[in-house]
């Protein structure tokens, strides 16, 4: 291995192209006709533009796949979201007698399809959260179709009872996904989520898991190397999420002893293992308050979360995954957890206005630095977040000593970060630092819902704030090369304070 | 005076231009460079925010918090979006305040405007000389119509385009 194409952008494109840097090889960046001049694109030793422009673009596999073969790598990264839990892609880059840097398509697919996951883990000694995999037409809109799988699922949801979830087997990311609390619900939530996951996935087929009220999302990483060796490098807990999205994720779980962490390691271990899996990968759990856990997925890919294990196993996971797809042994020891690690999510969109994404010039955008802080971006001042891409900006994240140290850290860098141009999430943020749940670290999946019901309101500016906004009213508009063009999409969504 | 947009109406400011920076009430507020700021309040140290203004929004990083402000006084807007001294909307020539030759610094007003009932003044986009005056008082002019050449003494503004 030689030189890897990294067929993504943002901030993981720059992850990946760092650990490349730093190992040796080269790299090669792909872009989007309107993300020429992206940071990602100047980190590589060289890039390759893509047709077309928007998500669409790093979709292509057939392109980055011609692009790789131009630019003369040998491997394919995909890093998170695009192509990375593509079978289809992993198997056409091998094919294309290029190394695919992740697991094996055989166990994406095996891990990718939700109800036969469930299936294979239960089958490996793996506990799953109680509910029943259905047989159900792929498609089939007829009404005597669906009659007959309403039937089916009536019967299958008396037995695991209300509350359940009724959840598209090809689904993610929410798609497809129904709470149902009563039977008089289950008709019109399976109607919409076979809608939904036919329209999303092409694949209708549905089964019910019992809703787990107050859980913990925990998940535990895992890493495999070709020699046999299969290891567990601790948990991550991801229990704040808004909409199944994480927003505040940590490591080690406030909720953890060392039994359960080996209970689970095994467990997710045992996971890995029931599909050959070879890579970096990640065991998510749900976490019950008597210490019960069950299987919920395995992201068969490196996740937006890692460096907060990272920071406490010391292990660099990309890294690692490259040296394992070359062939070699991974480069890891007992595990030794140190310290605490936290990673909040800058995400821009306007917590005071529903979380919709913004978009606007990064007039000013100075990160936070200092002890024990690490910031991972695809952008730089001067840039514009077009309204194209998924609105994370970057990941910021701490590691200190203890679990008390590192809320601290992250108040303090979240304080020093300034950003200016675009609405983020970075005041919603810190005001979440400060409640006593995530304090006390008593979080569950649903507290932001709980806690901010009718949404987050921006702090009222103090007199000194007022003073010197007026001075810098009379000063000329920051010129920057995105802010001064009058095409600048910013124009339009300008919006005003209440 | 400035004008912001509040929760309930709005929040007017003055400051008062003093010793190369400004006084607002007690608060002495200084520029240090493109976006950073210092101020104080009676003697007590000084503390930075960092501030800028882009169109019809001044956006400010203090003491860990950003906010956006919104301006109420549109009319400083046309004349430093585009970069050129133009009317920002259709009305009449109140005052002309710069002759030919002029040295103007950014922000200060150039031309006094009356629309809707409501006064609102041109400002310069930059420091520079005022190269020529394309209006009179009483002219009627129409949105995006030039009002004033002003010879940039910073052409940063422009080559960043």
């Amino acid at each position: 291995m030689r030189s890897v194409l990294v067929a993504n952008r943002g901030e993981i494109a720059c992850r990946v192209i760092r650990a490349c840097t730093e190992a040796g090889l080269d790299s090669v960046a792909v872009f989007a006709e309107d993300e020429a001049g992206a940071l990602h694109t100047e980190l590589a030793t060289r890039a390759v533009g893509l047709t077309g422009q928007g998500p669409s673009a790093y979709l292509d596999g057939e392109a980055i796949i011609a692009a790789a073969r131009a630019s003369g790598a040998d491997a394919v990264h995909p890093g998170f979201g695009f192509l990375s839990e593509r079978a289809d892609f992993a198997r056409a880059v091998m094919e294309a007698g290029l190394v695919w840097i992740g697991p094996s398509p055989e166990a994406i697919e095996r891990m990718g399809d939700k109800m036969t996951a469930r299936i294979t883990m239960r089958d490996a000694g793996v506990p799953v959260i109680p509910g029943c995999e259905l047989e159900t037409p792929t498609t089939g809109e007829e009404e005597r179709d669906f009659q007959s799988v309403l039937a089916s699922v009536r019967l299958a949801a008396e037995n695991v009872g209300y509350p359940l979830l009724l959840k598209a087997s090809a689904g993610g990311g929410g798609k497809g996904m129904r709470e149902v609390h009563s039977e008089a619900q289950l008709e019109d939530a399976l109607r919409s989520a076979r809608r939904e996951a036919m329209t999303a996935f092409g694949d209708g087929r549905v089964y019910i898991e019992r809703l787990l009220r107050k859980a913990r999302h925990v998940e535990v990483q895992v890493l495999a190397d070709g020699h046999g060796r299969t290891v567990h490098l601790g948990e991550r807990e991801c229990s704040i999420q808004r909409r199944h999205q994480k927003v505040f994720e940590e490591s080690p779980s406030p909720a953890m002893n060392a039994d359960l962490r080996a209970r689970m390691g095994a467990a997710a271990v045992a996971a890995a293992t029931a599909v050959d899996y070879v890579g970096a990968g990640t065991v998510e759990f749900l976490l019950e308050e008597d210490g019960t856990f069950h299987f919920l997925e395995m992201n068969t890919r490196i996740q937006v979360e890692h460096p907060i294990t990272e920071a406490v196993t010391g292990v660099d996971l990309v890294a690692e995954q490259l040296r394992i797809a070359s062939g070699e042994a991974m480069q890891v020891g007992d595990l030794h957890l140190q310290g605490h690690a936290i990673e909040v999510r800058i995400y821009a969109e306007d917590p005071s206005n529903a979380f919709l994404p913004s978009i606007g010039p990064l007039a000013v955008f100075r990160p936070p630095t200092g002890p024990g802080v690490r910031f991972d971006t695809g952008v730089r001042e001067g840039d514009v977040v077009s309204p194209s891409y998924d609105p994370m900006l970057a990941k910021l994240v701490v590691h200190a000593p203890s679990r008390r140290q590192a809320l601290a850290r992250m108040r303090r860098a979240l304080d020093d970060f300034v950003v200016l141009g675009t609405t983020t999430n970075v005041g919603f943020l810190r005001d979440l630092l400060d409640l006593s749940e995530v304090v006390n670290g008593t979080t569950y999946t649903t507290l932001i819902d709980e806690v901010f019901p009718a949404g987050w309101t921006p702090p009222v500016p103090s007199t000194a704030a007022l003073a010197v906004a007026a001075c810098a009213a009379s000063m000329p508009t920051k010129s920057t090369s995105s802010n001064s063009a009058p095409s600048s999409p910013f124009i339009s969504v300008a919006r005003r304070l209440p | 005076m400035v004008e912001f947009r509040a929760r309930e109406g709005s929040v007017e400011v003055q400051p008062i231009p003093n010793d190369g920076g400004w006084v607002i009430g007690s608060l002495r507020v200084t520029r240090l460079d493109d976006v950073r700021w210092s101020f104080e309040e009676d003697g007590a140290p000084p503390r930075i925010a960092y501030a800028v203004r882009i169109r019809d929004d001044v956006w400010l990083h203090v003491d860990g918090r950003v906010h956006r402000l919104n301006l109420v006084e549109a009319g400083a807007r046309g004349s430093t979006e585009e970069g050129g001294c133009t009317a920002p909307m259709p009305g009449a020539v109140l005052e002309v305040l710069v002759d030919v030759g002029d040295e103007v610094l950014a922000g200060s007003p150039l031309v006094v405007m009356e629309a809707m009932k409501m006064e609102h003044r041109v400002l310069a986009p930059a420091n520079g000389t005022v190269a020529a005056v394309h209006v009179e008082v009483g002219a009627r002019v129409q949105q995006g119509q030039t009002l004033i050449d002003l010879d940039s003494n910073t052409t940063e503004d422009s080559a960043q385009r």
